[in-house]
């Protein structure tokens, strides 16, 4: 079964990473070399899962007590989106990070990230998923602060101490529910507190642990009042690794460990839908209006980020109020499944974005909007994939940015939910404003660019273009409508609780047949 | 180094560090039977070079455990673990399988007798013995200068 190859997509990024910090540095080709290879690994592999689903018992101890790797319509696609954000940006670095010292150390956190990643996305249980998230995470403090100057080590230790702060939260919560109910495991605890009486709201402990585990990924996700790591860190980080946090980091480590926390350990609630909304309203708003004031493209791209994931966070949070209010199912599935579209759209185009705002940095040593504008000179392919990126960023309808944004808004006034709809028209107008003012004067000639940039430049313009496919009805069914399905329903977690019930009842069969045996003679 | 550090702590500190190491090779080496284990052996053990640190200086420290060997035993206790789980991969199908304890099943209550958790809890030790030695003498050793900026190349050479 291909199910079982399951746990490489963690162990091949994790031994590539201690092989890499084992080898000196006169090694540093081949270390390069080991990195594409595995992330070229990991991207294949993530194809090879697109298809599949199921779940894989460690070591084969069973379910409540083992831990397991959960493999669902939403884990995939996010999985396929880590798979191809990894892969660029271990190629694109191969000549970005010349400009830095220490290649050998930069791919060794590249790799424990993406295994972080992957275990984000694929961990069963709670407590695992918070490990791989701090592995991700501190893997990109460090992976920040990789140039070690005044400004770049200021961003990193607010990030850090921030971040630190908001995973205690998480960690809180985590050790409030397993003193509740003695148990991390989703798929058991998902089925546990479906039968709490008195729900979520009015179960005080429970509340103070989904709050702060909330408010955790929600740090992690940059969604607004959490938001004030993220402008920094996008200014001073090397591109690579900014080009990895926003398509990569963000997505998974807030967003989908916040969907996966609420909509399948705590279940679908009116007040959870209201809070997510709340958080993605002040994001759409906040981000898209600071766009507006920044000089420098980074900072653009930062909170262009938080306003889009806040696009996102609003598919979810309508898709749970109308499921917690009985609403038509079809809408929900669709609100969802654009949410999670625009989750992928939103990681392949700003990493796009992001590198080609790092070619010119690096071919330029500057990046500022009155720099830029002095030069005549055009590169035409850079030009293109940056048309591209902005087109589908900005919602241009031929691209898949148009289709997501589309389907959210679309959704919002089929349930009846007109305000969000302007909401969202406000911010998506807004937001996308900054590329039709910056589109006349950005792409300029770039010179001494190495092949590797290229490279990954062009692959990630045609993944671009490629994920409008995804709008086609059968391609549709099979990735997002299936994720937002597989999320809405839990499916892979209620198979786990099904077979676990399964077990105990083949268990209990012989050891209480001669107990019954034994008994009757005495009476 | 400074020359005002008192004989009695140098005299001690020298005395107590392998004593430290003993207790904690104990930890690693029997956690599966008795309280302790692989993080907190290891964590004993770096203590007894850190005691050597903080005691005797970072000369006398590091010619007991050179960085750059503290910093392999990082990522090869992290390596040797991994490969433990992989060949449980591939002797038992399972990832993490405990494929020794059909093999090599040992007596109850003897030592090996817990089939891969001795070695996950030695490979365990030897990455926390390096990784918190590492992080001490770090801590020992930056200082940041007020243009910003450490110098990682002059630790690269000690």
């Amino acid at each position: 079964m291909i199910k079982n190859l399951l746990p490489l997509m963690i162990v091949l990024p994790m031994g590539a990473g201690f092989i890499i910090a084992l080898l000196p540095e006169k090694f540093a080709y081949w270390a390069n070399r080991l990195a594409i290879a595995v992330t070229a690994l990991l991207l294949f592999g993530s194809g090879l899962f697109s298809t599949t689903g199921g779940y894989y018992e460690i070591g084969g101890w069973p379910m409540p007590v083992g831990i397991n790797l959960s493999l669902d319509g939403f884990n995939r696609v996010l999985l396929l989106m880590v798979g191809i954000i990894g892969f660029t940006v271990a190629i694109y670095a191969l000549n970005y990070m010349q400009l830095y010292t220490g290649s050998n150390r930069f791919f060794a956190l590249l790799m424990l990230m993406l295994a972080g990643l992957n275990g984000t996305l694929l961990s069963g249980d709670l407590f695992n998923r918070f490990v791989y998230v701090e592995i991700a995470v501190i893997s990109s403090y460090i992976l920040v602060g990789f140039g070690c100057q005044a400004p770049e080590l200021k961003a990193a230790f607010k990030y850090a101490v921030l971040g630190t702060v908001a995973s205690t939260f998480t960690l809180l919560g985590i050790a409030v529910i397993y003193s509740l109910y003695g148990t991390v495991n989703i798929a058991h605890l998902s089925v546990q507190l479906a039968a709490e009486p008195t729900g979520i709201l009015f179960n005080s402990p429970l509340l103070f642990a989904g709050l702060f585990m909330v408010l955790g990924f929600a740090y992690k996700a940059a969604l607004v009042p959490f938001h004030v790591w993220q402008p920094d860190v996008f200014e001073t980080a090397p591109a690579a690794v900014v080009g990895l946090i926003s398509g990569g980091l963000v997505g998974v480590v807030g967003i989908y460990a916040m969907i996966r926390t609420i909509f399948t350990v705590f279940g679908i609630t009116t007040w959870l839908g209201w809070m997510l909304l709340s958080l993605a309203v002040f994001s759409i708003l906040y981000g898209s209006f600071k766009v507006l004031e920044q000089e420098s493209l980074r900072r653009v791209y930062a909170y262009q980020t938080i306003s889009q994931l806040g696009f996102s966070v609003l598919g979810f949070g309508v898709g749970s109020l109308i499921i917690s209010q009985d609403g038509p199912y079809w809408v929900a599935v669709l609100i969802v499944a654009g949410a999670i579209f625009h989750l992928f759209n939103h990681a392949i185009f700003k990493t796009l974005l992001i590198l080609l705002e790092g070619t010119v940095e690096h071919s330029e040593g500057y990046t500022d909007a009155v720099n830029l504008s002095d030069k005549t000179n055009c590169d035409r392919n850079f030009s293109i994939a940056s048309f591209v990126a902005m087109a589908s960023a900005a919602g241009i309808p031929p691209f898949a940015g148009f289709f997501s944004k589309m389907i959210i808004l679309g959704s919002c006034v089929l349930a009846g939910y007109y305000l969000f709809a302007v909401v969202g028209v406000v911010g998506f107008i807004v937001s996308s404003v900054v590329y039709y003012r910056r589109r006349r004067r950005f792409f300029p000639g770039v010179e001494k660019i190495g092949g590797s940039m290229r490279f990954a430049v062009g692959f990630l313009t045609t993944v671009c273009l490629a994920s409008t496919l995804l709008v086609i009805p059968s391609v549709w069914q099979l990735f997002p409508e299936q994720a937002a399905e597989d999320i809405l329903t839990d499916q892979i977690y209620l198979e786990q609780i099904e077979e676990w019930r399964q077990k105990l009842l083949n268990m209990q069969l012989p050891s209480s047949v001669p107990d019954n045996s034994e008994v009757t003679p005495d009476d | 180094m400074n020359d005002n550090r008192s004989l009695i702590i140098i005299k001690v500190s020298k005395w107590m560090a392998p004593f430290i190491f003993l207790y904690g090779l104990y930890v690693v080496l029997y956690g599966h039977l008795s309280p302790g284990g692989g993080f907190p052996g290891g964590v004993i053990i770096a203590a007894s070079f850190i005691l050597i640190l903080l005691a005797r200086g970072r000369r006398a420290a590091l010619k007991k455990l050179p960085y750059g060997v503290a910093k392999e035993l990082d990522a090869i206790g992290a390596l040797m673990f991994l490969t433990v789980a992989m060949l449980g991969f591939i002797f038992s199908g399972l990832f993490f399988a405990n494929f020794l304890q059909q093999y090599l099943p040992g007596e109850t209550r003897r030592w090996f007798n817990a089939g891969t958790i001795v070695i996950n809890n030695i490979a365990i030790g030897i990455k926390v013995c390096g990784a918190i030695f590492v992080i001490l003498f770090f801590l020992s050793v930056l200082r940041i200068s007020g243009e910003g900026g450490i110098d990682f190349r002059s630790i690269e050479r000690k």
